[in-house]
This record gives C-alpha cells, sequence and structure tokens, in this order.
C-alpha cells in the first residue's frame, strides 16, 4: 500500500519515461486519452504517441498537460520526495481517496525544494520509542506536552505547536470523502496535509494522530508501511492524551460535578476544541464514564445550539487553506530575497495570501548590477 | 559571437520603444535566438502593444524550441520553481533552460529569473548591459546609447536609474566604464 514512485534512474530518463509518467498521471486522474487530449487541445492520436514515447512533447505542451492533471511541471520528471508513511481515514469511509495524496505529493515537494535552498530549516529531531501500550502512548504525550512548555490545559494553535517539533501541518479543501490525514518525511522535517472540509474539531485530532507518527519516526523502520490496527489506535490515544490530558479532562469534570454528564462533555469538546467524539471518547478512556454512557452521549449529536447555550467559544483552527506560521515567514523571506517570484510565493503559500497583498519590493538598483558587469565584458 | 537567448521582458519594451534595429545592431555580432515560449508571450500582448507583433517578422532572431528531453527537463525544472500556472513565467524558464542546455547568454531582466540563473552558473545578463557592452565596443556612440535607456524607460519598463545620461554618469564612477 505505500505509494512509492520512481522513475528511470537518477532525473532524467527517456522519452517513454515521460510518457509513461503522463500516462500515470493521466490513469491517476481518472481521464481518457480522449479526455484528456481534448481538454489540452491535442490530436487524441498525438497523445497516445506522446504517452508511448514516440512524439516529442513541447514545453507548452508540457505546461498545459501539468495543468489538466493537476501536477507540478517538474513531478514528470522527478522522482516521488518520499514515500507516503501515514494515512489518517474515518473507517466509515471506505478505501483512501487519492485526493490525499495527490495533496500530500506538492506539498512535500515544496518542503524538500525549500530545505534544499536552505529557505526552510528545522533543527533535528529526536525521535521517540513507538507507543505499544495506551500507558505508553498517555506518557509520550504528557513528555512532548511539557517539552513545549505546555503541561497542562487546552493546547491551542496546534498548527504551531506541531511546527516547533518539525511537523508541517497544512491544512486543504479535499471534500468530504477523501480521508482525514496524510503524512510523509522528507528527512528530518514532517509534512502533514490534513483535509480542511472535515470539522475543526476532528482537523486537530487528525494533525495530533501525525504528529505520533512524526515524533516516533517511522521511516527509520526498514520499510516505510501503512500503520494499521493496533499501532493506529496507539497514535489515536497518543492525539486523544495529547489534546485532553487525563488530569485537566478530571478538573473539567470536577468543575461540573452535579451536573449533567453530557454538560461536562460538552465543556470538554469545547475548551480542547476536539469533535463530540473524541470528548466522549477521552471521558471514557479516563474512566470518568462507562461504555454505555459514552454510547448515551454519542447516539445524540452535539447540536449547535448546544454551544451557543454552553456560552464559550470554541477556537477554530486548521480552517483550509491554512499553512504553519514559520513555513509562511521563511517563504515571505525567499520572496523578499527575491529568490522566488511573487507567483511562486503564492503558490506555496497556498494562496493564502494573493500577489497583490505581497509585501511591495523595492525595484533593482544600480548595486545589484554590479557583479554582471564585473563578470561580463 | 555570443548566443544570446531574449526573454519577453527585454524584447517587448525595444519593440514598444521601436528599437528593435537598436537591439539587431547592438546584437549583430551575436546569434539572437527568439524561442517559441518568448515569442507565445510576445503574441499574447498583441492586442495591447500592437508593435510586438513585428518582432516575429525579424529574421536575425532565429526561432528555436526546446526540442530535446534534457531541454525539457530543465524547462520543467525552471517552471516549477518561477511557478505562474499554465499562462505565465513560460517564456523566462524557457530562456533558463535553453541557456543552461546550450550555454550561451540569457537576457533576462526579472530579478528572481537573474538571481536562480546565477545561482546556477548560467551566463545572465539585463538589457543595460547590453547597452553598456556596445557603448564599451564602439558599436554605440554615448549619445545614442542613452537614448536607448531613455526610449526603454519611455515604455514604463522598471530600470534602477531614471534615464540614460545617469546610467553613464553611474557607470563612469562605479568603473563599469573606464
Amino acid at each position: 500500500m505505500c505509494d512509492n514512485r520512481t522513475m528511470g534512474g537518477s532525473g532524467v530518463g527517456g522519452q517513454a519515461d515521460l510518457g509513461q509518467r503522463i500516462a500515470e498521471a493521466r490513469e491517476a486522474s481518472g481521464a481518457t486519452q480522449a479526455e484528456l487530449a481534448a481538454g489540452v487541445g491535442l490530436e487524441r492520436t498525438a497523445l497516445v504517441k506522446i504517452e508511448a514515447g514516440t512524439r516529442k512533447i513541447s514545453a507548452t505542451e508540457l505546461v498545459a498537460l501539468a495543468h489538466a492533471l493537476s501536477r507540478p511541471v517538474d513531478w514528470f520528471f522527478s522522482e516521488s520526495p518520499t514515500a507516503v508513511v501515514s494515512r489518517r481515514r474515518d473507517p466509515a469511509v471506505g478505501g483512501f481517496s487519492r485526493r490525499l495524496d495527490l495533496a500530500l505529493e506538492p506539498a512535500a515537494r515544496d518542503v524538500a525544494y525549500l530545505a534544499d535552498r536552505r529557505i526552510l530549516t528545522y533543527s533535528g529531531r529526536a525521535t521517540r520509542k513507538v507507543p505499544e501500550s495506551f500507558d505508553d502512548a498517555e506518557n509520550l504525550a504528557g513528555s512532548v506536552r511539557a517539552e513545549v512548555g505546555q503541561p497542562a490545559g487546552p493546547l491551542l494553535d496546534l498548527q504551531s505547536v506541531s511546527e516547533g517539533l518539525g511537523l508541517l501541518g497544512f491544512s486543504v479543501a479535499l471534500g468530504p470523502d477523501a480521508g482525514d490525514a496524510a503524512y510523509v518525511e522528507v528527512g528530518d522535517i514532517g509534512v502533514a496535509v490534513v483535509n480542511g472540509t472535515t470539522d475543526p474539531g476532528r482537523r486537530r485530532f487528525s494533525l495530533a494522530h501525525e504528529l505520533g507518527h512524526h515524533l516516533v519516526g517511522d521511516a527509520y523502520e526498514p520499510t516505510p508501511r501503512i500503520w494499521a490496527g493496533d499501532t493506529e489506535r496507539m497514535f489515536n490515544a497518543f492525539a486523544a492524551y495529547f489534546l485532553m490530558p487525563r488530569a485537566a479532562v478530571q478538573n473539567i469534570w470536577d468543575e461540573f460535578s452535579g451536573q449533567s454528564t453530557r454538560l461536562a462533555a460538552i465543556a470538554v469538546a469545547v475548551r480542547f476544541s476536539v469533535s463530540w467524539t473524541a470528548a466522549c471518547n477521552q471521558l471514557r478512556n479516563v474512566g470518568l464514564i462507562d461504555t454505555r454512557q459514552r454510547e448515551l452521549l454519542l447516539e445524540k449529536d452535539l447540536r449547535r445550539g448546544e454551544l451557543l447555550e454552553f456560552g464559550e467559544r470554541f477556537t477554530v483552527e486548521l480552517e483550509p487553506p491554512a499553512v504553519p506560521p514559520e513555513y509562511a515567514r521563511a517563504v515571505l523571506g525567499a520572496y523578499r530575497s527575491k529568490q522566488i517570484t511573487p507567483a511562486r510565493t503564492v503558490e506555496l503559500l497556498h494562496g493564502t495570501v494573493a500577489e497583490s497583498e505581497l509585501p511591495e519590493l523595492e525595484g533593482i538598483s544600480l548595486e545589484d548590477l554590479l557583479g554582471e558587469f564585473e563578470t561580463g565584458t | 559571437m555570443t548566443r544570446i537567448v531574449f526573454d519577453t521582458t527585454a524584447l517587448s519594451h525595444f519593440s514598444r520603444a521601436e528599437r528593435l534595429n537598436s537591439l539587431h545592431e547592438i546584437t549583430a555580432d551575436d546569434e539572437c535566438v527568439l524561442l517559441a515560449e518568448v515569442l507565445a508571450e510576445l503574441v499574447k500582448g498583441v492586442a495591447v502593444y500592437p508593435s510586438l507583433g513585428m518582432i516575429s517578422a525579424e529574421s536575425w532572431l532565429q526561432r528555436a524550441a526546446l526540442n530535446e528531453l534534457d531541454e525539457l527537463a530543465a524547462f520543467a525544472k525552471y517552471k516549477g520553481e518561477l511557478g505562474g500556472g499554465p499562462e505565465r513565467n513560460n517564456g523566462e524558464a524557457a530562456v533558463l533552460a535553453w541557456a543552461s542546455a546550450n550555454g550561451g547568454m540569457a537576457i533576462i531582466d526579472e530579478e528572481v529569473g537573474r538571481n536562480i540563473g546565477a545561482r546556477d552558473g548560467l551566463q545572465v545578463h539585463g538589457s543595460l548591459w547590453l547597452v553598456i557592452r556596445s557603448f564599451k565596443s564602439n558599436v554605440l556612440d554615448r549619445a545614442t546609447a542613452e537614448h536607448i535607456v531613455d526610449d526603454l524607460i519611455g515604455t514604463g519598463k522598471r530600470l534602477p536609474v531614471s534615464n540614460g545620461a545617469d546610467l553613464f554618469t553611474w557607470a563612469y564612477r562605479a568603473g563599469v566604464l573606464p
């Protein structure tokens, strides 16, 4: 299930490799040769030959194909930066949507590029042991909480906290049935894409889950693998305890003692900015309610009116599109030092700013030209 | 003789300033290349600047395209770096790719493109460099060279000087000219 693509040795292969790569992208998009050809103004027979490697392709045609296939132009000539190590999804959704992978790959590619150019720099991370029990998961969550200087209480701005731990979390709206999140490693940097279409609480939980993967360094396994079953449950436990430490949940429970269980659960969901399901599960995990009580709570969805009635604000995070804050600063630094174009800056920032909103830069100065004259005639 | 490949902006401003003849004159000893992707961008500008339609008739600008796979791979790399979706920065990416695959000199006035080219060890120069070079090699006299710069600025071209005379004053003071 690993998504490990390579292409004809290092870098550019032959014309046939390029054709194969185009065919691969087309098949992934679900388009027929006729549909893709029509979309880019080519004869179907021309596209057949291009895919077979028997017809040359112009730069303009390559750009049109890349656009139609929603791939970066350089994708057709390079290997994927890394294999996807984790995908998280709702068990109710059958199969993984390719949309998560399709969003994760360019994000990982961008991070690899920026790291290569020393535009992004993160210090190496210490990797932790894979949790093998719920106690392990809780302890890991506790130690990481202590490390980030927030041992107790709600942990807000998870995107920023994760970035501090070397995990860049992006939120991209991928639609309701595309899964929750996926994670890859790019060197020491982790890259996660969270499906921004899911509920705000769920988005946070998904990012916390991927943070678990990041912290234990899945890529150090002999072969990257998709975690499944019990191990995934350990990462869910990590996420739950990271977002809702046992003592903090107990405090809320005590605060609402004598009032309804439902009100205490609402307080947990709102104050920790997690989903109704996650809040109810955690109350059971820490032993404050039993399985039967949890089921009763979950039978009735949390209604918007109940939130308003409760009166405290639910902090919405990872509203798509969202990029990590230090990543954004680094990209803007490269824009200011004219290493990247305004168009590329906006792409790297996932459209969170428009070109017209970028800081205005000084034009080229005569001093900037000096080097060119020294090396010239 | 140098092989010179022009980016869209340089050609566009020389054309709009009605200075294509001057550009030909100052590159008379060079082999000048007009790439298909650059021409495509110029053609798109014809509706706003009809003079751009004249460029395709300039026979001293040799037409070329990125036909080889190594050229195309270089194009993909630079296009990826420059961004701009299906419509923008294709000419600049093509110019960088062509220079990286074939050598020669790229004339690019956009700073990011120049920085990327310089980073990769390509020979990248701007329009002003060409003008100064022609004066240094006695192809143009100073008054003509200054006029060309004035005319380029007259088209709205963003240059680091406000007129041609200032460029030459600076060039002498900075030691660019002896």
